[in-house]
């Protein structure tokens, strides 16, 4: 029997809430640096819902979610897993982790493996002989319940590593890039177990770089870049459903000018000029305005933006943003000479 | 506690299937047993030269042995077992603990095979019995664990070569600290009253010059053993705690 946890009312709390949860970590010896590598993460995740973290290499996603495990302090700010703080052993019962890259005991077999996961879990005998099975099953590794770890592929590694994670039926489950290494069966049958997850209740973080994957399975997402936090929402209000862009030919600097407003952004390539407009309602307003300065001639090209075009937009912004604040102030790193 | 022994027997298991430690008792084994020999070599000193060797292959043992654990603890990390585990409704204490009773269950199975086998060695061999010997297994055992919770104390804070270095290092630092409570300066006395006395758990001299050793003494050296390790495994358990498993 699983030890029960203190019960709480699960549907009114967010699977993870985060508030100015900050990481710092010092390198070097002598001459000690400071570098942030999560700073000030506020960050809500309702319950029943797949959440995509993204962010490039080194953005802090990693750091994240060992600190929403508690296998890091935070240098600053709280969080809550299922309504209890992250430290909170209860918390960690009712939750499921894949590490990124995780090779685990490579002398046990897998079910030996998960029998050892299911023992911390506290889970009985007979319990955890059940589940074994029902979730060797799940991850389609039943044939190799016999095999010692140390022999497994990089995908079975993932898949041993997704058992153990759903051994305990996690209310919440976190994946630290659980769609590494997987050929493209295996990323079917993890999408496929995710969503599963989901549908019957269970809320699902996690990592990843694979772009059109996370689009195609979540419902919110995350982009965090150089450990702030630059976007967050539902796919659906973050990308719009359309994006329309007018393309002319020679344009004065005073029309430019009274498209600006309009636009997310004009740029010119020869004589062609692209104007990106903020909102695909404002089309006839901004076709308007060409036509009073004597443009007869419009091109409308409507795209849908993928989270990939989203991604790269977001992070290149985040970046121009941050060189223009950083000639005016540098902090990001301190230093401290000792 | 129901924790702390599922660790110490996943521990205890993967220790039994490190070949090294089974080549240990085997080698160890084979010299005790050549001890026919040592009547050749010695000129009649071969009772002697068997305690000698017996003690010094008991404490051989159970060094080894202690050694495991800091390397044990850094492979869980580089594996990321410990990540996994920790992600659990399990406390880093109790995984600490775990570690450490593994391996001092597993030293002291392999000290009492090795007391066992060399007792009857002796018996057969040399006709002699003598108790002190079952002492200073004792002892040894005692060093074990003191070693023991010194490589876990390491593996706390430390990657595991500068652990398991820093164990051996403090082992023959330890070897001498009485000589450091005769010093003078200040800084010696210091060392004295921190450092493990190993010296005190070494009655291996004493049972070569065939001298009798009090129990009271074996007594006293066993409860500092367990005394001081506990002191160990307490700082230990502070700095695994304040850890980042990064």
């Amino acid at each position: 029997m699983l030890r029960l946890p203190k019960l709480l009312p699960l549907q009114r709390v967010n699977a993870i809430e985060t508030s100015g949860l900050s990481k710092e970590y010092t390198v070097g010896w002598r001459n000690q640096t400071r570098v942030l590598v999560l700073d000030n993460l506020d960050l809500a995740v309702s319950q029943g819902q797949i959440y995509g973290f993204l962010g490039p290499n080194g953005a802090g996603k990693s750091t994240t979610i060992k600190l929403l495990l508690g296998l890091i302090t935070p240098t600053s700010g709280s969080g809550m897993l299922l309504g209890l703080p992250i430290h909170d052993k209860y918390a960690r019962e009712r939750v499921g982790f894949l590490p990124e890259d995780p090779s685990f005991c490579s002398y046990l077999k897998a079910a030996e493996f998960l029998d050892l996961c299911g023992k911390v879990l506290h889970m009985d005998r007979a319990t955890r002989k059940q589940r074994i099975a029902e979730t060797l099953e799940m991850v389609g590794l039943t044939a190799k319940a016999k095999t010692r770890i140390a022999e497994f592929s990089r995908g079975m590694l993932q898949r041993i590593g997704l058992a153990q994670a759903l051994l305990n039926r996690p209310d919440l489950v976190v994946l630290d890039e659980p769609l590494n290494g997987l050929d493209p069966y295996g990323r079917k049958e993890l999408k496929n177990i995710l969503v599963g997850q989901k549908t019957v209740g269970k809320t699902v973080f996690f990592s990843s770089h694979i772009l059109s994957d996370v689009q195609e399975m979540c419902d919110q997402v995350g982009i965090l870049n150089r450990g702030s936090l630059i976007a967050h929402g539902r796919l659906k209000e973050l990308l719009p459903a359309r994006n329309t862009t007018l393309v002319v030919e020679d344009l004065s600097l005073d029309t430019v000018n009274r498209l600006e407003p309009l636009a997310s952004s004009i740029s010119r390539e020869h004589h062609h000029w692209s104007i990106r407009l903020t909102q695909p309602g404002l089309k006839d307003e901004a076709s308007a305005i060409l036509r009073q300065t004597g443009v007869s001639s419009i091109e409308v090209h409507t795209t849908v933006e993928t989270l990939e075009d989203f991604f790269f937009r977001r992070i290149e912004e985040d970046n121009l943003q941050r060189g223009a604040n950083a000639t005016a102030a540098p902090v990001s790193a301190t230093q401290n000479s000792t | 506690m129901e924790d702390m022994i599922v660790i110490c027997r996943t521990t205890y298991g993967r220790l039994l299937r490190n070949r090294s430690l089974y080549f240990l008792l085997l080698a160890v084994l084979v010299l005790v047993a050549a001890g026919s020999l040592y009547a050749d070599l010695t000129g009649g000193r071969q009772k002697e030269l068997m305690y000698d060797a017996g003690g010094a292959l008991l404490l051989l043992a159970g060094l080894l042995t202690a050694l495991v654990a800091p390397l044990d603890i850094a492979r869980d990390l580089r594996e990321k077992t410990v990540m996994t585990l920790l992600s659990k409704p399990l406390g880093r204490s109790q995984y600490l603990l775990g570690k450490f009773l593994g391996v001092v269950w597993l030293g002291t199975l392999n000290l009492l095979i090795l007391t066992i086998g060399i007792l009857v060695i002796l018996h057969t061999s040399t006709d002699a019995w003598r108790a002190d010997f079952i002492q200073v297994a004792l002892t040894t055992w005692a060093t074990m664990v003191m070693a023991t919770a010194l490589g876990v104390l390491f593996a706390s804070f430390l990657p595991e070569i500068p652990a398991a270095l820093l164990t051996i290092v403090v082992y023959v630092i330890g070897q001498s600290t009485e000589k450091l409570a005769s010093a003078k300066p200040a800084l010696a006395q210091l060392l004295f009253s921190v450092l493990p006395n190993f010296s005190l758990l070494d009655l291996k001299t004493e049972l070569g010059n065939g001298l009798s050793i009090p129990w009271a003494l074996v007594i006293i050296a066993m409860g500092y053993a367990v005394i001081y390790s506990a002191v160990l495994l307490s700082l230990a358990t502070i700095l695994f705690h304040r850890r980042d498993l990064a």
